[in-house]
C-alpha cells in the first residue's frame, strides 16, 4: 500500500522526527496523489503545490526549531472558508474568486507554529451553506466510497481529502453540523469543539454565534491531537473563552449514556439504525449504563437553525458589497448598482438565506420570528444542561441515511434542510460533539455521534478514542480509491 | 405563523437584502420562503412566557474570566499595500466607487 495511504498523522510526525522520509519528500507524495485524484474527486479548490513545497524544505532545514511540536511536516487541507494569508480564499463563492487575505485565520497560524504543512484550500459549499457541497461554485465534490454519491457539506471537500488520503488532516467549519455531517458520510472523524474553545478569527463569517472551526482526520488520536493544536484563547475573538475548567475523564465504564430519543428511530433509516443498535451493544458490552433519554425542544432545532443562522448570515454578508474587496461589478453609474448587481452573483442557496434572514429580523416580524426562536434556543440550551445532571454523555446518528445521490435534493431546500437533524442541536446549545465510524452499508460509511456538556471536548474525545480502539472497523481500509 | 401573499413582500426583503433579483428569482424565492416559514409554525404552539431571556449562555461557572475586555491600546494594523489589495478600483491610496447621491 501506498504510504499515504499507510500512516495516520501521528506516525507521520514520527517518520519525520526519526529522518526516516523528509518533509519535502513526503509533500511530494500527498501532493502527486491530489492532482491526481482531484480530476475525479473535485475535493479541492486550491492545491498550493510551491507554499506547501517551500514550507516543507524550511521545516527540513529548520528541523530543531521543530523537534518538539506536534504536526511536524503533516499535510493538512483548509476549508476555504478559513483566511490564509497570500493564497486564494473563496468560501466556495464567486464573490471571492480573487480574494487573497492579506493575514491569517488565528488557527492557521498555529497549525503553521505545530510544523504543518498547508497542501490545499478544500471545496466546500458556498459561505458553507449547504448539506451536500453542491452549492459550492466550483462544482461539486464527489464522495470518494462512491463518486455519483455527495461527500456531505459544508465541509465536502475536507471530508472527502482525508478520507480519500490526499491529506492526513483537514480543519473544516461546523454551523449547523458542516464538520460532523460530512465525516460521517465519507467515513472519518469529525469533532466540532465547544463554542468558544476554538477561535473564529479569519472564519468566513456565516452563523456568528453557531460557528465552529474544528477538525477532520482518520482516527480519534489523530482528531485529539489535531484539536490541541488549534484552540485556545484569542484575543482579537472576543467570543473566545481564556480560561476554563474541563470535567474530568471517564472511562466507558463508569458512563452514564442517554441515547437521544427524539434523534434516534423515527426518520432514522433501516440501515444507519442497525449499525447505531450495534454500537449501543458494544458500548453495554463495555460497562456502560446505557438508557433513552427524552431533551425537551430539541426537535425544535430546526426551525431555530433555520431562523437564527440565515438571520445572523444576512448581517454578516452585507460586507461583500464589490467596493472593497471581492467581485466587483462596477460598470454602472452609481454605487447602489454596482452593490445590487454584484451581490446578485451570490449562488442560489445563499440569497435564499439572506432573504430568509432578511425577513426573520425585518421590521414587525423580528420578535415574531428571530425573537422567538432565541427563546426556543435558550429552552433547548436549558434542556441539555439538566439532561447532563443525569448523564455524562449522549449519543445519536450523527446523519439520518447514508450518502445521497448527487443532484437528488438541491432543489428542495426544505428536505435537504432536515439531513442535519441530528448535528443542529450541538450547535443551537453550543456544546462539543463528534462523529466516529461506527460501519459501512452497502458500500457507504455511518456515523455515531457522542455529545457532551461544555467544555467536555476532553472527555468525548476520550470515550470516542475507547470505542474506536474497542470496535476496531478501521473501514478506510476497504476504501478502493 | 400564517405567511399569506399580502405578508411576504419578496421584492421589498430583496431590496433591503440589496440584491437584483430577476422575475423568476422573485416567485421561485417567494413560494419557497412561504413554504420554509409556514414549516416552521410549530415554533409558535411553544409557551416562551416563562423563559424571560432574550439571550442564552453557555456553563458561566466553568469559565474563570467571564468579562475579560482586551486592553484599549495601540496595536499595529494592515500596510497601505495590503489594505488596498483587493480592492476592485483605488487611486491615489483612496478607494474608488460610483457617485452615491443622486441630483
Amino acid at each position: 500500500m501506498d504510504i499515504e495511504k499507510k500512516i495516520s498523522a501521528k506516525e507521520c510526525v514520527e517518520l519525520i522526527k526519526t529522518k526516516q522520509i523528509s518533509a519535502k519528500e513526503l509533500t511530494k507524495k500527498f501532493l502527486s496523489r491530489s492532482k491526481e485524484l482531484n480530476k475525479i474527486i473535485n475535493s479541492l479548490i486550491t492545491i498550493c503545490e510551491d507554499e506547501a513545497l517551500e514550507r516543507a524544505e524550511y521545516i527540513d532545514k529548520n528541523f530543531n526549531k521543530f523537534k518538539d511540536k506536534k504536526l511536524v511536516g503533516v499535510p493538512i487541507s483548509v476549508k476555504d472558508a478559513i483566511n490564509t494569508k497570500d493564497i486564494l480564499t473563496t468560501a466556495g463563492s464567486k464573490i471571492l474568486k480573487n480574494f487573497i487575505p492579506p493575514k491569517s485565520a488565528f488557527v492557521i497560524d498555529k497549525l503553521l507554529d505545530e510544523g504543518a504543512i498547508i497542501t490545499s484550500k478544500s471545496n466546500c459549499d458556498e459561505f458553507a451553506m449547504g448539506s451536500s457541497n453542491e452549492t459550492s461554485q466550483y462544482g461539486p465534490c464527489n464522495n470518494p466510497w462512491n463518486i455519483n454519491k455527495v461527500p456531505g457539506g459544508s465541509s465536502g471537500g475536507s471530508a472527502a481529502s482525508v478520507a480519500s488520503s490526499q491529506n492526513l488532516l483537514s480543519i473544516g467549519s461546523d454551523t449547523g453540523g458542516s464538520i460532523r455531517q460530512p465525516a460521517a458520510l465519507c467515513g472519518v472523524v469529525g469533532l466540532k469543539p465547544t463554542y468558544g474553545t476554538v477561535s473564529r478569527n479569519g472564519l468566513i463569517a456565516f452563523g456568528s454565534s453557531l460557528d465552529q472551526i474544528g477538525p477532520f482526520s482518520k482516527n480519534v488520536e489523530d482528531c485529539e491531537i489535531l484539536y490541541d493544536s488549534i484552540k485556545g484563547h484569542d484575543k482579537d475573538d472576543l467570543t473566545s473563552v481564556k480560561k476554563y475548567s474541563e470535567i474530568q475523564k471517564l472511562n466507558i465504564k463508569d458512563l452514564k449514556i442517554g441515547i437521544c430519543k427524539e434523534l434516534a428511530g423515527e426518520g432514522i433509516s433501516q440501515e444507519v439504525n442497525k449499525h447505531f443498535n450495534n454500537t449501543i451493544d458494544e458500548l453495554k458490552k463495555l460497562g456502560a449504563k446505557v438508557e433513552y433519554v427524552s431533551v425537551p425542544y430539541i426537535k425544535e432545532s430546526l426551525p431555530v437553525y433555520y431562523l437564527t443562522a440565515p438571520s445572523e448570515a444576512s448581517s454578516n454578508l452585507n460586507r461583500y458589497d464589490g467596493i472593497k474587496y471581492g467581485l466587483s461589478q462596477n460598470n454602472y453609474e452609481s454605487s447602489w448598482e454596482v452593490i445590487k448587481n454584484t451581490r446578485s452573483n451570490f449562488g442560489e442557496e445563499v440569497k435564499r438565506r439572506i432573504l430568509l434572514g432578511t425577513f426573520a429580523l425585518s421590521s414587525g416580524y423580528y420578535d415574531e420570528y428571530y425573537g422567538k426562536a432565541q427563546k426556543v434556543r435558550g429552552m433547548i440550551v436549558n434542556s441539555f444542561k439538566n439532561v447532563f445532571k443525569d448523564y455524562n454523555i449522549l449519543i445519536s446518528p450523527t446523519t439520518p441515511t447514508t450518502a445521497f445521490d448527487l443532484g437528488s435534493m438541491i432543489d428542495d431546500p426544505l428536505t435537504m434542510y432536515q439531513n442535519d437533524i441530528c448535528t443542529m442541536p450541538a450547535n443551537i446549545a453550543g456544546i462539543p460533539a463528534i462523529s466516529i465510524p461506527c460501519g459501512v452499508s452497502e458500500g457507504l460509511p455511518i456515523g455515531f455521534q457522542i455529545m457532551g456538556p461544555h467544555f467536555s471536548d476532553n472527555n468525548i474525545i476520550s470515550v470516542a478514542k475507547e470505542l474506536e480502539n474497542h470496535l476496531q472497523l478501521n473501514i478506510l481500509e476497504s476504501l478502493k480509491i | 405563523m400564517d405567511t399569506n401573499d399580502q405578508q411576504l413582500n419578496i421584492e421589498n426583503l430583496a431590496e433591503l437584502a440589496k440584491i437584483n433579483l430577476s422575475g423568476e428569482e422573485l416567485k421561485k424565492y417567494k413560494d419557497q420562503i412561504n413554504n420554509i416559514i409556514d414549516h416552521f409554525s410549530s415554533l409558535r404552539k411553544i409557551d416562551t412566557e416563562n423563559f424571560n431571556s432574550n439571550y442564552w449562555e453557555i456553563d458561566n461557572n466553568k469559565i474563570a474570566e467571564v468579562n475579560d475586555l482586551r486592553k484599549d491600546e495601540v496595536i499595529e494594523s494592515f500596510n497601505k499595500n495590503e489594505t488596498f489589495q483587493n480592492a476592485p478600483e483605488n487611486e491615489n491610496g483612496f478607494i474608488k466607487i460610483r457617485k452615491i447621491l443622486d441630483r
